[in-house]
């Protein structure tokens, strides 16, 4: 499991799991949904409409032809549809007392992991943009550190990202009073 | 004359058959690759639980079922 593989530091506690809203995957889903109710939809149309079909196509000859298609088709879809859920849940923010570790799972073999710790964040913004978006909470979350530009990260679809926000800026505070207060603990 | 394109007649029976081997090595595959990403990268072993018997319980009876037809048709 990967929470075993990151492997934090002594002390080091996780604040925050974020994945993204469940509007992302649901509206990815309903693609999906769709894809998987078209043979049946195609057979009701056909039901519905025979005399629109002209009168030397006799389906009931191809009916294995077209079972096996269909079969075919909602193997692959369903194949889609669980490759959809699994980029969701793979995709992941995770925010401990010391870092933000992003992972961004793009495809089955395009996978990031970033590890940002909080002393190095310079900046975090949150942008939520449109209707939809504004309604359910759900937007952009944008940070710069102070290393290169490269480094700067950015995730759309997070939910409740002005708490994300929240809880990435007390954390920052936190890690950066007690680095402080190591700073003096050791000059003194 | 020149031919200006070779022509190759295949029945029907050994082209379904043909694509049931096709399609039953892509899920293999498929099934292979989602297997090892839920069970090396999930945070949570009861959803890789349940994602992976809902997988496995919709789509081998499915290819179970194209595998039938492909037999009916032959």
């Amino acid at each position: 499991m990967l929470l075993e593989k990151i492997e934090l530091e002594e002390n080091e506690a996780v604040l925050l799991t974020v994945r993204k809203h469940w509007f992302i995957i649901l509206s990815e889903l309903f693609g999906i949904l769709i894809m998987l109710a078209a043979p049946f939809l195609l057979i009701i149309l056909y039901v519905l409409l025979p005399t629109t079909l002209p009168a030397s196509i006799d389906l009931t000859t191809y009916l294995p032809l077209i079972a096996f298609f269909s079969a075919v088709w909602l193997l692959f879809s369903l194949m889609a549809g669980f490759s959809i859920w699994t980029h969701y849940y793979l995709d992941l923010w995770i925010v401990t007392d010391r870092r933000i570790i992003v992972i961004d799972q793009v495809g089955f073999f395009n996978r990031k992991v970033s590890s940002f710790r909080l002393e190095r964040l310079q900046d975090i913004k949150v942008l939520i943009a449109g209707i939809i978006p504004t309604f359910l909470n759900f937007g952009t979350i944008r940070a710069q550190t102070a290393s290169a530009a490269e480094s700067n990260f950015a995730s759309t679809g997070l939910p409740d990202p002005r708490n994300i926000q929240a809880v990435i800026q007390k954390a920052t505070d936190e890690r950066l009073r007690t680095i402080s207060g190591q700073i003096t603990h050791l000059v003194d | 004359m020149i031919p200006l394109a070779a022509t190759l007649s295949l029945p029907l029976s050994t082209v379904v058959t043909l694509g049931f081997y096709g399609i039953t090595f892509i899920y293999a595959i498929f099934s292979i690759i989602l297997y090892y990403h839920w069970n090396e990268y999930s945070t949570d072993s009861k959803v890789t639980k349940v994602t992976l018997t809902l997988f496995f319980g919709s789509t081998i009876p499915l290819l179970l079922g194209i595998g039938l037809i492909t037999l009916i048709i032959r």
